[in-house]
């Protein structure tokens, strides 16, 4: 099973290859063609989203994702199935918040929560309230907003954070945190609700700890950070101590949420620019600054793309099309990104 | 505008102080210099990078916002800059006026927050406001002071867990971060070449420290800082260097010139340490010897004169030795010197002399009867003390330290002549040994009721009786009284009443040196309580104050090791169990070194 | 964990999701790893160690002694561990000139009276069994220095059942060892009390054994509600 790192570096070098053949300069918009290519290879009959990149299993995150995208895609169908599984499989907690994983084997295996996924599918609601004018997923949503304030909305070190889940973040006075999980549109839309100051309050914390989560050559946040009782904020021990797979979303939402200012998207053209824009390596260890061979995906590029523009890095990077079997994450980080700056105007 | 005239007086200063050419900012005119090849030091910030104002049009948002806040200071210093970057420039006569609002945005909140210390709040403020205004910028001076504070604490945090080249890259990036005003970073950045063994470079960074920044102190600290890393030439250029080049007015560098004979003694007394306990035998030249002799006459230096008076005891040269520990021990009277000086007299066979110089501390200090007991057979303080006649059983068992006899001589004889206080102090005392704390504190107590009803012998105990009284300075000579409570108050330690003890001892009849020390004890035992129940904080409170009576011995810097540790201080700790291990190496120490390190460095 | 890329391609989404509960597993194994050494969190659990020692006033005590020349109450003391526990030493005298203090300690463990008390035990103060032979050889040996160390082949009776010891003597004197654990509480011990363990230790000179323990062997028990003697329940 294991990836000889001879394979690997073979394999971006074909990207790098790929990349470099013109015709493939403009990201692929996300419309009614990508929806359906991407239903068809994630989404199955009884709505759940297959993370094909982690043997078939299905999480809150997933979900959240494809209601968004079949929100955006303005497929109501597909939306009613995905959130009526979420419903039945996920939302057994008790406490209006989604457990997060779930396998085709043993259903759900681990009931704590993950507090992004909780919120894409909040946003993904809100926003199909708002299209279809349907007043049930208003209040679907409003019940997970309030259940996420009163039990994933902490006060540390003078400022308002998210907790990845209710379980097991907490390490004695100092908390365990991810960046990535600050949606800043989400929370943003949160913030518009009844009572919703507090996710106001997050977003004014998230620009905080950006700009104090910053590590190594490139000054990269990392995919797991601590924030202790005097605001301090680390590495976290016990994960990969690197900027990857779950922190190249932090340009995503920033982005998405309308944020321009160069400085907080300054490190990811770094990482770019020094790659060259091809072959990108898709983890980047903290603080040391080492790579790994394994290259970023064609999601992971479309971030990267999206971030440059508004670095000031102009068009850096180009991304390949999305591959026949393109993996879960990385499709949806592409059509993500593609929404993203379409709400910016940048594309069409 | 609050308080216009006082502003104008400020601006006034400042313009008269820069013309008088006094003060760091006055220095900056020749603009960049060379901290190290490829580092620029910029004694005053440069003009923003790639955006630097046209000729005849500087800058002035940094200007009219330090006149709007009132700093005068720093007033002072931008408007030395403005005029550095342009001969021609006059601040402009409105600086205290009223601005109309700048089209666009106030900047004024993004500054208060930097001036704060709040860089990241500042950075999130202004993200915040590009959102909503997105044809706004912010001013280039407002990006570059940002970027300033940010390089400044990377720097820091990168040479907190030794990523050196990082500090070299965060200090080549943003040269402004490691000028004078931000000394600790350009002695951060001197540390990183030498811990990269560039040891060239680590020299020059030094030096432009101390050519070129003004204040003496600070010039001063750079030497000693640069002495861990720099050979005796190099440290002996450094000194000529801060001592003569670029004197700024009103500065006495005299202390700078001094700095380096400190050093040199430090270096010998060292050296003399490791040659006196055998490491290095003869490591010191006789002309290392005779400077170093020198210079501790010149300076008075006990220390330095005891640690002398061991490198000639060690050697038997017991005359010479004796001289050291005379002269250290009139120049600042110790229980140190006097041990010494009691050990050389004992080796010149001068008996007599040895007890006279040990009487002031005797029963005082646990050196000086240690020392005693090579002078003389070691005597208890029970009945025979005062005999003329020589040592009596109790005094010999106490000098084999059979304590288990200690307690069948006292046994039989108060079953044949009764007890007396003295006896049973003594009793207390061997008990104490004997690991029966409960009984001890019975004995003590009993001895002081015995003492109580002894009108004869007064205050003074049986033990202690018939010397002269202390001389003034020295430390107060217990009575019988203080010397029982004391007891109790061991006693009561080792039972590990601690709560009772505490709310005792401000009432009890002890010396505040009794005191001191039994307070100590009950800090330390306090402070392995908190530890053990995880109050980390409480640890490291009750050791601090533990600290302002009396060293902290090792096992207690392990435990301040620990806690500091728990507290996820992991650079402090580990700097505080390298000390510890720096002075005795051993399993316990290198266990928190290696610990701490692996987590620090996730080693694992 | 699986963090290898899987299915030849170089570039998954494994790593991340896997990663996420890895995070999670490590974290509450890195909680329970570290809240038993040095490398600790601060845990909420200040009520769970014990007291200081503080002294109390042998009338005080939850036992009454025998009158005894030999060994009297030189002191004796008291401490807390959570709300469950209460630990007393009982120091007696020692007519011997060897080391170590003659004692009686008694550990109470009473039931806790809250469901929030049952939840938060703090560890128990005394292990049991209350020896194997490895702990009592490395007792007797601290206690004991330097003495022949016998272990008693047949356990003796006090009012409260039989319970076991050790001798220990040199030429001069002799030393005596014994432990009782009384958790009878079917029949002896009143409901609100789990358990009473006594450990006496005595030294005196000369070799009558027997007079050594007679304090051990006469003590009664008097706590708040009364526990019963071994012998009065013959009568039952």
């Amino acid at each position: 099973m294991t990836v000889s790192r001879r394979d690997l570096l073979i394999g971006s070098a074909a990207l790098g290859l790929a990349a470099a053949l013109p015709g493939n300069l403009r990201a692929a918009p996300f419309d009614g063609a990508a929806w359906r290519r991407y239903a068809e290879r994630f989404l199955l009959p009884e709505g759940r989203i297959v993370d094909t990149g982690n043997k078939g299993i299905s999480h809150s995150e997933g979900q959240g994702y494809g209601m968004l995208l079949a929100v955006a895609a303005g497929d109501r169908a597909a939306f009613d199935r995905l959130w009526g599984w979420t419903q039945r499989m996920l939302m057994v907690r008790g406490d209006g918040l989604a457990a997060w994983r779930w396998t085709p084997d043993g259903g759900v295996t681990d009931r704590n929560n993950a507090s992004d996924g909780d919120m894409l599918i909040a946003w993904a609601l809100l926003r199909a309230a708002e299209v279809w004018q349907t007043e049930a997923y208003r209040t679907a949503a409003a019940g997970i907003v309030k259940a996420l304030a009163s039990g994933l909305l902490v006060e540390q070190a003078g400022l308002t954070v998210l907790l990845p889940g209710r379980d097991g973040f907490r390490k004695g006075e100092t908390l365990v945190l991810n960046p990535s999980y600050w949606i800043f549109p989400a929370i943003r839309a949160f913030a518009a609700l009844p009572g919703g100051e507090r996710w106001g309050k997050l977003s004014d914390a998230g620009l905080v700890l950006l700009s104090k989560a910053r590590f190594g050559g490139f000054q990269l946040p990392p995919d797991w950070m601590t924030l202790d009782a005097a605001g301090t904020v680390g590495i976290a021990d016990g994960f990969k101590k690197q900027y990857g797979y779950d922190a190249v979303r932090v340009p995503l939402y920033l982005a998405w949420d309308g944020y321009r200012d160069p400085y907080y998207f300054r490190p990811f053209a770094d990482l770019v620019a020094k790659f060259g824009g091809t072959a990108v390596p898709a983890t980047v260890s903290l603080p040391g600054g080492t790579t790994t061979q394994v290259a970023a995906s064609v999601g992971m590029l479309a971030v990267y793309r999206l971030a440059c523009r508004l670095a000031g890095a102009g068009d850096a990077v180009t991304v390949p099309p999305l591959a026949p079997d393109e993996d879960y994450y990385s499709t949806t980080l592409a059509h993500l990104s593609a929404l993203a700056a379409q709400s910016l105007g940048i594309d069409p | 505008m609050t308080r216009p005239v006082l502003l104008s007086a400020l601006l006034l200063a400042g313009i008269a102080a820069t013309g008088a050419g006094n003060g760091a900012w006055a220095q900056s005119s020749g603009g960049a210099r060379a901290l190290a090849p490829g580092v620029k030091v910029e004694v005053a910030p440069a003009p923003g990078s790639g955006s630097a104002p046209a000729a005849g049009k500087v800058d002035e948002t940094a200007l009219r916002y330090y006149a709007r806040i009132g700093d005068g200071e720093r007033l002072e210093a931008e408007i030395a800059r403005l005029r550095a970057l342009d001969p021609g420039w006059e601040p402009p006569k409105d600086l205290f006026a009223p601005q109309p609002t700048t089209p666009g945005v106030d900047e004024t909140p993004f500054w208060n927050l930097l001036s704060a210390g709040k860089v990241a709040e500042a950075r999130a403020a202004i993200a915040e406001q590009r959102r909503k205004s997105p044809s706004w910028q912010p001013s280039d001076k407002l990006l570059q002071e940002l970027d300033t504070a940010e390089s400044a604490g990377r720097i820091r945090s990168a040479s907190d867990t030794r990523r050196w080249q990082e500090v070299v890259d965060a200090a080549a990036a943003h040269p402004e971060a490691v000028a004078c005003n931000r000394l600790d970073n350009a002695w951060r950045l001197a540390e990183a070449y030498a811990e990269l063994k560039q040891a060239d470079r680590a020299f020059d960074t030094y030096r432009t420290i101390v050519s070129t920044c003004p204040k003496a102190k600070e010039r001063r600290d750079t030497i000693f800082k640069a002495s861990r890393y720099l050979s005796p030439d190099q440290l002996r250029e450094l000194t000529a260097l801060g001592a003569t080049a670029n004197p700024a007015k009103g500065e006495d560098y005299s202390t700078v010139r001094t700095a380096e004979a400190e050093l040199e003694t430090g270096r010998l007394l060292e050296r003399l340490g490791a040659a006196s306990s055998g490491a290095k035998p003869g490591a010191l030249s006789a002309a290392d010897l005779s400077r170093i002799q020198g210079i501790v006459r010149d300076k008075q230096d006990a220390d330095g004169a005891i640690a002398l008076g061991w490198y000639f005891q060690k050697q038997k040269n017991f005359a010479e030795a004796q001289s050291w520990f005379s002269q250290a021990n009139g120049w600042a009277p110790s229980d140190k010197s006097a041990e010494g000086l009691v050990l050389a007299y004992n080796g010149l066979g001068e008996k007599a002399q040895a007890r006279a110089a040990a009487a002031p501390w005797k029963g005082k200090s646990s050196r000086i009867d240690q020392a005693l007991k090579a002078v003389d057979p070691p005597r208890g303080a029970g009945g025979g003390r005062s005999g003329p006649q020589g040592p009596s059983e109790l005094d010999r068992a106490l000098a084999r330290q059979d304590f288990a006899e200690c307690l069948s001589i006292i046994r039989s004889s108060i079953a044949k002549s009764g007890p007396t206080a003295a006896l049973l102090q003594q009793r207390g005392w061997c008990l104490l040994e004997m690991k029966r704390p409960s009984e001890a504190e019975a004995a003590f107590a009993e001895a002081q009721a015995m003492a109580a009803r002894e009108p004869a012998k007064g205050g003074q105990s049986a033990g202690a009786g018939g010397r002269t009284p202390a001389a003034a300075g020295l430390p107060q000579k217990a009575t019988a009284a203080q010397e029982n409570a004391y007891g109790q108050a061991v006693a009561r330690l080792a039972t590990g009443d601690t709560v009772g003890l505490t709310r005792d001892l401000p009432r009890a009849n002890m010396t505040p040196a009794q005191k001191a020390e039994i307070r100590a004890s009950l800090m330390a035992t306090e402070a392995n309580r908190a530890l053990e129940d995880k109050r980390y904080n409480d640890v490291l409170r009750l050791l601090d104050a533990r600290k302002e009576l009396t060293p902290e011995p090792r096992n207690l810097g392990i435990l301040r090791g620990w806690a500091l540790y728990n507290l996820m201080r992991f650079d402090e700790a580990y700097a505080q169990f390298k000390s510890v291990d720096d002075r005795l190496s051993t399993e316990e120490s290198r266990e928190g070194v290696t610990i701490t390190w692996k987590t620090i460095y996730h080693d694992w | 964990m699986p963090e290898t890329p899987i299915s030849g391609s170089p570039i998954s989404g494994t790593a991340r999701i896997g990663r996420r509960r890895a995070a999670l597993l490590s974290v509450l194994a890195a909680t329970t790893l570290l809240t038993s050494g040095c490398a600790g969190w601060v845990r909420d659990n200040l009520t769970q160690s014990p007291t200081p020692w503080r002294r109390v006033q042998p009338a005080a005590l939850p036992v009454t002694l025998p009158d005894s020349r030999d060994f009297p109450i030189v002191a004796a003391r008291m401490r807390d561990t959570g709300a469950v526990y209460k630990s007393y030493i009982v120091v007696l005298g020692n007519p011997t000139v060897l080391p170590g203090e003659n004692r009686l300690t008694i550990d109470v463990q009473t039931l806790p009276d809250s469901l929030f008390g049952a939840l938060v035990q703090p560890p128990r103060v005394f292990p049991v069994p209350l020896y194997t032979m490895e702990t009592l050889l490395a007792t007797t040996k601290r206690e004991f220095p330097e003495m022949t160390v016998k272990v008693a082949d047949a356990a003796r009776r006090n009012r409260y059942g039989d319970y076991d010891y050790v001798t220990a003597q040199d030429g001069v004197n002799s030393c005596v060892l014994a432990w009782q654990l009384i958790t009878d509480h079917k029949r002896m011990l009143p409901e609100r009390i789990e358990a009473v363990r006594l450990e006496y230790r005595a030294c005196g000179v000369g070799s009558n054994i027997r007079a050594m323990l007679a304090p051990f062997d006469g003590l009664s028990l008097t706590l708040p509600e009364t526990v019963l003697e071994a012998q009065d329940l013959g009568g039952m």
